[in-house]
């Protein structure tokens, strides 16, 4: 599927035209991604970790996932509309860059596999789950992010 | 969204389990691969 014309439009969309001119607001808004990112990579990490027994073991695993839940969710909306404007300077140079797209596949995925697989599953607690399941679970999703985090800094060495 | 909230229980635990293991494996295969590749530069350069 041909999507250069999403990013041509945002190239010279009014969002652009600020993202270009102000180097002050670009940085600032860079800050809260970069913020973001630390939420979202920390929030991962405290929840996985607890599935995988590793940290936090006196707290029950329903209160780490219910608190890092919320931050999450707040992370991610910040993470992608701090995202789309600083996408919005580099739209077209962006388009043609691999890493991007390897960033994207992966933060899809990982949006999947939290609202379809991960949080589903673990709404009702581990108790009645297989601890090997839990296990993989906290894994994959380790995995998952740790790709989205590697290749989004990759963007900058490529 | 919904995502397995429909599902048994163990059905749950299947399609998570299953998931996981073709990520994790996906993941390793890359990776598994990357290590091949330098370890072959190496050997082109030193062996």
């Amino acid at each position: 599927m041909e999507l250069l014309f999403i990013f041509e439009w945002l190239d010279t969309s009014t969002l652009a035209g600020i993202s270009k001119a102000y180097g002050g607001v670009f940085a600032m808004v860079q800050t809260v991604h970069l913020v973001s990112i630390a939420l979202l990579g920390g929030m991962v990490l405290v929840s996985d970790l607890r599935l995988l027994n590793l940290l936090l073991t006196s707290v029950p695993v329903p209160q780490v996932m219910d608190t890092t839940r919320k931050w999450i969710t707040i992370a991610l909306i910040t993470v992608t509309l701090s995202g789309v404007y600083q996408a919005s300077a580099v739209a077209i140079k962006l388009y043609h860059n691999s890493s991007f797209w390897a960033k994207m596949a992966g933060f899809a995925m990982g949006l999947l596999f939290l609202y379809v697989v991960k949080w589903p599953l673990l709404r009702h607690g581990v108790d009645s789950l297989n601890p090997w399941t839990v296990r993989l679970v906290a894994v994959a999703s380790l995995t998952i992010w740790f790709s989205v985090a590697a290749t989004g800094r990759w963007i900058g060495f490529s | 969204m919904n995502g397995m909230n429909g599902m048994s229980r163990k059905g749950q635990q299947i399609l998570a389990a299953g998931l996981s293991v073709v990520i994790i494996a996906g993941w390793g295969t890359y990776w598994a691969q990357q290590v091949q590749s330098v370890v072959e530069l190496l050997r082109m350069a030193y062996g």
